[in-house]
């Protein structure tokens, strides 16, 4: 929180321009405000006319009775209703308020009445550059009676001169039981960075939804519009007349979808995408042709218009690209013998390097955790990798292709859809993301598992690739336990734990644990990079007193790292470690050849070990952590399970049992689920006063169909029961 | 009631990014600060003058502050936010800052603040963002401000955002001026205090100087800052000007003159809520269930919503309006519970109170007394306070906040001082009863809640945020801890819209895997919930005392039914701690084949205070230890 804020302000603060003390409102406001509340008069008469039969509706069915919210009926509308100079937004809304949590989402709303497009300039109501919102709302109370509220009625809870003025409106005499009618009308200058408008409507939400119509409607000689219906919605009717081109869908009876656990909503529920955009003279790539209506476009023609609008040639590459390359140079010199495949990881690295890693004597002094979440960001980093090996001979290609959790790409409907990775030709292809600092040149990112990437070089399509989904066992948490019975508190077990994380579990240890000082030095190491920033800045005066602020800031950065290793433990165990006696990472997996992250824990945990009597009853169930639990409304369920990726998390235990005790009741804590979805297994075993347990949780798929989702939830149940399995440590004679 | 710019000037604390621990340049002194604070930047010196001086013809009076703050650079180069704030009541007049000696030129952004739960506030934030050159510089900023009314200059705090090595505040009472100062909470500050006279300017000049403060610190559950931090309390009484004498907040009487004028005109239409009120009570025969009606009636029915927006942050908007909105703040609901009574004939009346966040009552006469406004009716000789803000709290019940608090009931022209009850922690009963017996492995048999009070206010606000639809799940996860093997199924509840009741919820449980059975031997766990396990308190990080949030009594009941053909091995020992503020007890208890477990836990006195840490970590130790005990059976 205290950090939260503290952002807070600063964003607060760096963000907004310069304004006068607002005391009261100025005359530019007092002016706007009269116009507003005409230009309100007209947008109510219209928006309360639409003529939407579901709108005179005032009975939620008996179905629907016990959910929170019914919305009987909603219209959006978007139009440019003279010619190109302006563009309307409308969005409304008749919502059945059947509960408190309803009543609570209904009662406010906060819009921006004025929000200007370009900070450059200060907000003036009614120009160019300004989107204006009118907000309505009607209360239909059970004795028929109806009362209205306007936006003008709102209190303003900010003011920027340069950015927005904003409202926040109560909703008077709103109770459970009523309907609530509200519309939001956003109005705007048509202008280059707004005439391209993208629309997403989803046809299924967490309340029934029983009319939904939409329609869009632009003036032909200008624009064209273009829809993609995905996951079974319907496609809009086509309608042309003299001066308009129109899209218009009605939905009736959505019924309400549960965002459930594991969902992939982009793929997974109807959903309909639909672009107003500029129109051309000609069609061409990039283009659609004015007065024209393109439904549900060609996937291949989206793919083709990616490719070339991408270009993806080096003069898009990142402008640190000569360092890059003065470092190439120098590696080619120290190593006249390194192999192609040497030289390709080096050249992704020292991009990365130079990009993220290397410091400069004007910047911030970031040097805790915030450094970890680092990105290169992906299109000028990539292309500039791409240009460099290709320069050094070493064929590659740029693989396009979507990622799991947006559209596929027989759905794609815009080149923006497309992310990006590097993939070098030959028997050992390095694959190149730009996904934070961490990645090495084997790892592909997960989002991008299961997809089909199309292969392109200079423009040109080269090849296609079936990415294959990773394996559980190469993403895996692996867990070594040396656990003891403390001496002088038998109650209290003294851990020692080396944890090993492997695959796509890797990025958030390296974000949650690593130490930029740490990692610095080893990418160093690893680009034979002798000179750390540090002794560049000790070699010149005007920065040599950096040289102390930066061991400090890693100093403070070191202090807090305890913290995070704390809650790791913490986390891992549901339950916060009594002490955390030591901590160090082992291997920081920033290498191929050294691709798993290793790092040490040893701590004292309390609540595990129950006394009977003279025995003791060990939670040995408890030790592998928290495990999810599926809920009732889970247990069923009609779509894919859609995980991140396939995963196996193990644990090796062994427990010193102390003399004059021994355990009982090991053999019962044997599991061995098994299936094509999952496996639970627990083999334990007993032995020299050591009781030892192998336990391995595997999800074998990043996606389940959902007919084999009950295969799934045995082995999730499994893992939950086991929580509650125990051991007892007898006291011999 | 309005939050007061002490709450903002707090909330800014927590912005710092940097408090102290070690700075040894030099020729400088060691400043000594906390390991769990952070070194980089200190306040090397505050100087504050706060000065009251001539104001204009409609705010005879002002109060000019001034404050010059030199932060140094111990570790790293940076950027600190720099932040004042003020309201309709206030402005800053200018804004100045120094980087390392060299005039830096700033341009002090204004926003409007967000204050969390306030859905509209008057306050304005005013800042920049200050750069440290490099590292052991320092860096200087000059804040003006003024207060235009001396009404709303009440508490100036000691502790900064960071590490202050000294800090130096200047108060200058012309004569003219009466005022009083208080020196609160000062006794182991160090703050030395001295007080002259400038002849000059014909006033009194205060000086306060302190050293080596430690930064304030935001946690959770702890007192309001004005019961933790060393802060002056300023009461401005009156001011003799040539105009003539203006009378301030001499005296109570004046205070309460004040508030009463600001509630004599509101313009309530007594008549306009009649009819409501009327309704409300049809066919309710005595008077105590129709005070009664109303209060649940505005409980179910009126929003809290909070605004504090100039005066009318003291004054409550017209009755009539917040029952046609169906919204208000604490003063709109006590003004529109007044009336709803008064329209009934009873003798209904506002009421002024500061929460337990507060420190004062009203022995001084300020505006920091009260941030809160209930509603008093009399009847019978018996007054009973109305906070329908409470929404879940039952008629003649007091949430913990109020509790034993003064409170200021208008009367008129005059004004009548009470308390609100402080009942123990009996209104706030919370037991469950288990009947179980051993299946296989399991634990099966039905178990029963009873809740009231607060108790009852905590579970009814959970489940009314939560979407209807998901309800019985959420009740599910709630009753069994999320834990799964905990089945429960059969669930029945009394009325969730009725809080005038116990809340009871009842079902049939089936604990899988409760039973651990070793070969002649089962052992069981007693104790599924384990209420206060982790309620250790960090006594390294911990620097306020910690109030929990109400007295309760907790009794849970386990009776376990003996399996044929089995006996009791062991039973765990009993515990018992009994200690002034708190309670805590378990048993065992074997007779006629049945385990009874009784756990009893009673929190007497919400405040624990830092003394009381090692004694409470120690009890909730043992508590944990009796938790971590289990029975065991062997077979006859």
């Amino acid at each position: 929180m205290r950090t939260f804020i503290a952002i807070f302000i600063c964003l607060l603060l760096l963000i907004s321009g310069m304004m006068a003390q607002e005391r009261k409102p100025e005359a530019w406001d007092l002016k706007a405000e009269k116009k507003y509340i005409s230009r309100q008069e007209e947008v109510k008469e219209e928006v309360w006319s639409i003529k939407q039969a579901g709108f005179r509706n005032r009975m939620v069915p008996a179905e629907y009775a016990k959910e929170s919210a019914v919305v009987l009926a909603r219209h959006v509308e978007l139009i440019t209703p003279q010619k190109n100079v302006k563009l309307h937004r409308t969005e409304r809304n008749l919502v059945a308020i059947n509960d408190k949590a309803a009543l609570e989402q209904y009662s406010e709303f906060e819009f921006k009445q004025y929000l200007n497009s370009d900070f450059y300039y200060p907000l003036e109501p009614f120009d160019k550059l300004t989107k204006i919102t009118y907000i309505g709302v009607r209360i239909y109370k059970k004795d028929g009676s109806m009362r209205e509220i306007y936006g003008n009625e709102a209190v303003v809870t900010d003011l920027v001169r340069k950015e927005h003025k904003t409202r926040k409106l109560a909703i008077p005499d709103l109770q459970v039981g009523d309907l609530v009618d509200y519309f939001i009308r956003e109005e705007e200058f048509m202008k280059t960075s707004n005439a391209f408008s993208k629309e997403l409507f989803v046809l299924g939400e967490e309340v029934p939804v029983l009319e939904y119509s939409i329609h869009i409607a632009a003036w032909n000689e200008v624009f064209a519009l273009e829809y993609r219906s995905m996951n079974g919605a319907p496609n809009f009717k086509e309608r042309f007349d003299t001066h308009m081109i129109h899209l218009d869908m009605l939905v009736r009876n959505i019924p309400p979808v549960p965002r459930n656990l594991w969902m992939n909503p982009f793929r997974q529920l109807p959903m309909v995408r639909a672009h107003l955009r500029p129109g051309a003279r000609n069609e061409k790539a990039g283009r659609r042709k004015e007065g024209m209506i393109y439904g549900n476009p060609n996937a291949i023609r989206i793919r083709d218009e990616a490719i070339s609008s991408g270009g993806y040639y080096p003069e898009y590459a990142m402008p640190s690209q000569d360092a890059a390359k003065n470092f190439v140079a120098k590696f080619k010199k120290d190593h006249p013998n390194a192999t192609k495949q040497e030289l390709a990881e080096f050249i992704y690295y020292i991009h990365r390097y130079v990009l993220l890693y290397r410091v400069w004597p004007g910047d911030p002094i970031v040097v805790d955790r915030r450094r970890n979440y680092s990105d290169p960001g992906r299109y000028a980093f990539l292309l500039s990798v791409k240009y460099e090996l290709e320069k050094n001979g070493i064929p590659a290609d740029i693989a396009l292709l979507t990622s799991r959790f947006g559209p596929s790409d027989t759905d794609v409907f815009t080149e923006r859809d497309y992310e990006m990775m590097v993939k070098t030709r030959g028997d050992k292809p390095l694959y190149m993301s730009a996904v934070g600092m961490f990645p090495v040149t084997t790892y592909i990112p997960d989002d991008f598992e299961g997809q089909k990437a199309t292969l392109v070089n200079n423009g040109e399509i080269t090849g296609s690739w079936e990415i294959p989904f990773s394996k559980a066992e190469q993403n895996k948490q692996l867990n070594r336990l040396q656990i003891s019975l403390k001496a002088d508190n038998i109650q209290q077990l003294e851990i020692n734990r080396e944890t090993t994380i492997t695959g796509h579990f890797k990025q958030r240890t390296q974000q949650q644990l690593f130490l930029f000082e740490d990692y610095y030095d080893k990418e160093r190491e690893y680009l034979g990079i002798e000179t750390s920033f540090l002794d560049e800045f000790a070699a010149t005066k005007g920065s040599r007193a950096l040289v102390e602020e930066y061991k400090n800031a890693f100093s403070k950065a070191r202090r807090d790292q305890k913290e995070q290793f704390l809650l790791e433990v913490a986390e891992q165990f549901e339950k916060t470690p009594q002490s955390l006696d030591s901590f160090s990472l082992v291997e920081m997996g920033l290498r191929s050849d050294k691709p798993d992250v290793v790092y040490k824990t040893r701590f004292t945990m309390d609540g595990f070990v129950k006394k009977a009597g003279p025995n003791y009853i060990l939670d040995a169930g408890k030790l592998i952590g928290g495990q999810i639990s599926i809920k009732p409304s889970q247990r069923t369920r009609n779509v894919d399970v859609q995980m991140p990726f396939a995963r196996t998390i193990e644990y090796e235990m062994e427990l010193d049992i102390p003399e004059g005790y021994v355990a009982e009741g090991v053999d019962k804590l044997a599991r061995n689920v098994d299936n094509e979805c999952g496996s639970f297994i627990v083999k334990p075993g007993l032995g020299a006063n050591k009781l030892r347990l192998h336990i391995t949780k595997t999800y074998k798929l990043a996606v389940t169909p959902a007919a084999k989702w009950p295969l799934l939830l045995e082995m999730l149940d499994a893992a939950e029961a086991f929580r509650e399995q125990k051991v007892l440590i007898r006291k011999v004679g | 009631m309005r939050i007061t710019l002490i709450s903002l000037y707090l909330s800014a604390l927590l912005c710092s990014m940097a408090p102290l621990s070690v700075y040894a340049g030099p020729h400088t002194p060691y400043f000594i600060a906390r390991e769990d604070e952070n070194p980089n930047i200190i306040i090397r010196e505050k100087k504050e003058r706060i000065e009251f001086t001539r104001g204009d013809k409609q705010n005879p009076v002002w109060v000019k502050e001034k404050s010059s703050t030199t932060y140094r650079c111990n570790e790293f180069r940076g950027t600190i936010p720099v932040v004042a704030f003020y309201n309709d009541y206030s402005r800053i007049d200018e804004v100045k800052a120094w980087v390392n000696n060299d005039r830096f030129k700033v341009k002090p952004e204004h926003r409007y603040y967000a204050i969390e739960d306030i859905f509209y506030a008057d306050a304005r934030i005013c800042g920049f963002m200050l750069p440290f050159e490099k590292i052991n510089t320092e860096s200087r900023a000059e804040i003006e401000k003024t207060t235009l009314d001396p009404r709303y200059i009440n508490a100036i705090y000691f502790p900064e955002e960071y590490f202050t090595a000294s800090k130096e505040i200047t108060i200058v009472i012309p004569r003219w001026m009466k005022a009083e100062i208080r020196e609160m909470n000062f006794a182991g500050s160090g703050i030395q205090s001295s007080r002259s006279f400038d002849s000059r300017e014909e006033a009194d000049v205060y000086t306060f100087t302190a050293s080596n403060l430690q930064p304030s610190k935001s946690e959770s559950d702890a007192p309001g800052p004005s019961h933790i931090y060393p802060h002056i309390l300023i009461c401005s009484h009156s001011a003799q000007l040539p105009s003539g004498n203006t009378a301030y907040f001499g005296s109570l009487e004046n205070l309460y003159s004040w508030y009463h004028s600001l509630v004599a005109d509101i313009g309530n239409d007594r008549d306009a809520v009649k009819a409501t009120a009327a309704s409300i009570v049809q066919g309710k025969d005595t008077d105590l269930d129709k005070i009664k009606a109303v209060y649940t009636w505005m409980q179910e029915n009126i929003r809290y919503i909070a605004f504090e927006n100039g005066i009318a942050g003291f004054r409550p908007v017209k009755a009539q309006e917040v029952l046609a909105k169906k919204y208000g703040d604490c003063k709109g609901m006590a003004n529109l519970t007044r009336e709803m009574l008064a329209s009934l004939g009873f003798d209904a009346r506002l009421c002024w109170i500061g929460t337990r966040h507060v420190a004062y009552d009203y022995s001084m006469p300020s505006l920091a007394v009260d941030n809160h406004m209930i509603c008093a009716v009399n009847l019978g000789g018996h007054t009973y306070f109305l906070d329908a803000t409470e929404t879940y709290i039952g008629f003649g019940q007091y949430a913990e906040r109020i509790q034993g608090r003064q409170v200021l009931i208008e009367n008129g022209a005059g004004y009548q001082l009470a308390r609100i009850p402080e009942p123990g922690f009996e209104q706030n009963r919370q037991t469950e009863k288990r009947i179980l017996r051993i299946e296989g492995e399991k634990l099966t048999g039905n178990v029963t809640h009873r809740m009231t009070g607060e108790c009852t206010e905590n579970v009814l606000s959970q489940i009314h945020q939560i979407r209807k639809t998901k309800l019985e799940e959420a009740l599910q996860e709630y009753l069994t801890n999320g834990n799964s093997q905990y089945t429960i199924s059969n669930i029945r509840t009394s009325d969730l819209h009725d809080w005038n009741t116990d809340l009871t919820i009842s079902y049939d449980l089936s604990h899988i895997d409760a039973v651990s059975a070793f070969g002649e031997e089962m052992y069981v766990e007693m104790d599924f919930r384990k209420e206060l396990s982790n309620a250790t308190i960090d006594t390294l990080k911990r620097r306020h005392d910690y109030w929990l949030p109400y007295k309760r009594g907790m009794v849970q009941e386990t009776v376990l039914q003996l399996p044929e053909g089995y006996k009791v091995k062991s039973l765990p020992p009993a515990l018992r701690i009994d200690q002034s503020k708190y309670t805590f007890s378990t048993t065992y208890e074997h007779k006629n084949g049945q385990v009874i477990y009784r756990k009893e836990i009673i929190i007497r006195d919400t405040r624990l205070q830092r003394k009381d840490f090692q004694a409470w970590n120690n009890d909730i130790q043992k508590l944990r230890q009796s938790y971590h005990e289990q029975i065991s059976l062997v077979k006859k």
